[in-house]
């Protein structure tokens, strides 16, 4: 019987611990199921890619293979923190508030804070341990590959938040922000779309708008085209030249010179451009950039708990 | 005196900052062990009061005590089954009943509620969501008492029921509850539902209590009158008076004796007390003093 296997799976897990895991086992089920393919396959991969030799066909099929697969995965991996947000605002919270379940869990010699505080606790330890194996077979997976292949899985770009801490720190956002809308919302589905909606806004504002700046750039300056930033090294955003006084000539004031038979360089230098310029971050960034990018997400996630327990406490009167 | 099951004086809530109150100046006290009425109309704020008693409505105003505490500092002692009876319809009756054990660590008595599932010929590895209305109560009402709660709060728990199983749960929550002395508190919009099985009785109308106490001293504290028509003495409160022709019948509070004039005299039915207070929403309040709240304690705050 199900109920008992789990339990037997689960033996330390008492008190409202047990309530919440025994609830949400199935997704508990399926995310470990999902980690647990994950490391097999990555595992898998590793010991092809290891004992095999790389020109072989069959290495080489592998390589093309397990990059379309992270490409996937990568892309995958955005929508993940806005599964965990709406997994957390809907069943998790509000649809205790919906179903009427709350009117008996709150009532009993558990408080309800200490309802909450659990929950949460628990789907952090689950979500936060499991997206870190994640990250780190990721890594694991995109190592092994080809220089080549590795420039379509680039650091700053499509990969970036795989590679690191980041996505364990926006899962921990959707973790906030799930509790929060669960609590204010009170109804499964809308409850759900707000929380994946909310999660998904917060990673585009970071992915399109502030990553950049969290970190010095770099600027390059070369009196020879800077070949080195069509590399998946370097992140490079702004480039063109600079005149004798140090203006800036981009090159896209430049872009489609050539219908009138001149090359964007040439372009640039009759703007007056006498050296070429980039602003870049360069690998080396990588670190720094991922670093402060989840202690932000931490930072917003914690904010989040924080005002869900002061709703908590608010709307009911005796929550602690 | 010993300590209240509940004291509320000057209870208030009011939803949203422009709402309407759905309890507006609600003072009562119910002494421990028992068994008591929560009667009015739909809407006249039985549930949002029971939400409050429970903990789980803040007052916006007023002050709360359930066992001599604030309902979130009784929480041990105190049992709540709301209208729904909300349980998880995923899990079976044996899971439901782990629950209510993992919640109440210390105070749980599961033979107690493996009786009471078992009385009603359920067997444990039932899923929740395959229980009939009678025994999904059946079942939230074992994990209510298997809490052994000094106060139990049931919010209409008879409403969906079948008068057949209506008549075996009524009997096994009086039985249950007579035999460990629980306070209990059944609202209902259905008079028939409780006649008979409480003893005490609080009339609840646009959010105010309006007859508090026990039901016997309640009933002795009214007479109905009839005979010809009459004005009745300046001293008696008239709660209602009808006037058919000649003849009269008027329902009165006993609250000067005699009487007087020309009346055939007779104790109301509970049916009778109630529809009357309800016709009439002049009528004042009577609490009998066992049901008026004492002075909450100096420096004991507002209800949190």
């Amino acid at each position: 019987m199900s109920a008992t296997s789990s339990i037997s799976l689960l033996p330390r897990l008492s008190g409202p611990r047990w309530v919440a895991a025994h609830q949400h086992r199935t997704t508990g089920r399926v995310f470990g199921g999902f980690v647990a393919v994950s490391f097999l396959a990555v595992a898998a991969f590793l010991a092809v890619s290891a004992g095999a030799d790389p020109k072989a066909d069959f290495a080489q099929s592998a390589d093309t293979g397990m990059t379309m697969l992270l490409q996937r995965v990568a892309g995958a991996g955005m929508l993940l923190p806005a599964l965990v947000g709406a997994f957390v605002a809907g069943p998790l919270v509000a649809r205790e508030l919906e179903s009427g379940t709350y009117t008996w869990l709150w009532t009993q010699s558990v408080s309800p804070v200490r309802w909450l505080a659990t929950k949460l606790a628990l789907v952090s330890a689950v979500t936060l341990s499991g997206t870190a194996v994640l990250v780190v077979l990721f890594r694991l997976a995109r190592g092994a590959l080809s220089a080549e292949a590795q420039f379509s899985l680039s650091w700053y770009d499509t990969a970036y938040e795989m590679l690191g801490p980041v996505q364990v720190a926006m899962c921990a956002l959707g973790i906030g922000v799930g509790a929060l809308v669960g609590l204010l919302v009170r109804k499964t589905v809308p409850a759900m779309v707000v929380a994946g909606i909310t999660v998904l806004t917060v990673a585009w504002v970071f992915t399109g708008l502030l990553r950049k700046s969290l970190w010095p750039v770099e600027t390059l300056v070369s009196k020879t085209p800077i070949e080195s930033l069509h590399t998946p090294a370097v992140w490079d955003f702004a480039d063109g030249m600079l005149t004798a006084s140090g203006t800036r000539v981009l090159t896209e004031t430049c872009w489609g010179t050539e219908g009138v038979g001149k090359t964007p360089e040439q372009c640039m230098a009759d703007l007056g451009g006498v050296q070429y310029f980039a602003d870049v971050h360069p690998e080396s960034h990588f670190w720094p950039l991922q670093l402060i990018e989840s202690g932000l997400l931490l930072v917003l996630a914690g904010l989040a708990v924080a005002v869900a327990f002061r709703v908590l406490r608010g709307r009911h009167a005796g929550a602690s | 005196m010993s300590i209240a099951a509940i004291e509320a004086v000057g209870l208030g809530k009011r939803y949203g900052r422009l709402g309407k109150w759905a309890v507006q100046d609600c003072s009562f006290r119910l002494p421990q062990g028992q068994i008591c009425a929560l009667v009015g109309p739909n809407g006249a704020g039985k549930s949002t009061l029971l939400g409050q008693l429970a903990g789980l409505v803040r007052p916006s105003r007023g002050e709360l005590r359930v066992m001599g505490k604030t309902p979130g500092a009784a929480r041990q002692q105190l049992a709540f089954l709301a209208q729904e009876k909300p349980l998880y319809p995923q899990f079976t009756i044996e899971e439901t009943l782990r629950m209510g054990q993992e919640l109440n660590p210390g105070h749980w008595d599961a033979e107690r509620a493996a009786r009471i599932v078992k009385e009603g010929d359920l067997d444990p590895g039932t899923k929740v969501r395959e229980l009939s209305g009678g025994q999904r109560t059946r079942v939230a009402l074992a994990l209510c008492l298997g809490k052994q709660p000094d106060l139990l709060l049931l919010d209409e728990p008879m409403a969906d029921l079948d008068p057949l199983a209506r008549h075996q749960l009524m009997g096994n929550l009086l039985a249950e509850a007579g035999e460990s002395g629980t306070t209990v508190v059944i609202s209902s919009h259905i008079l028939a539902e409780l006649e008979g099985a409480c003893d005490y009785l609080l009339l609840m109308e646009n959010g105010r209590i309006r007859l508090g106490g026990e039901t016997d001293e309640l009933l002795s504290a009214h007479a109905l009158l009839s005979g010809p028509v009459t004005e009745i003495g300046a001293g008696t409160t008239v709660v209602e008076s009808k006037v058919t022709g000649r003849h009269m019948t008027a329902l009165v509070r006993r609250d000067s004796e005699p009487l007087g004039g020309d009346w055939e005299v007779v104790e109301p039915t509970l049916e009778e007390l109630l529809l009357a207070h309800m016709r009439s929403p002049q009528a004042p309040a009577l609490l009998t003093p066992s049901a008026e709240p004492q002075a909450v304690r100096a420096g004991a705050g507002v209800a949190a």
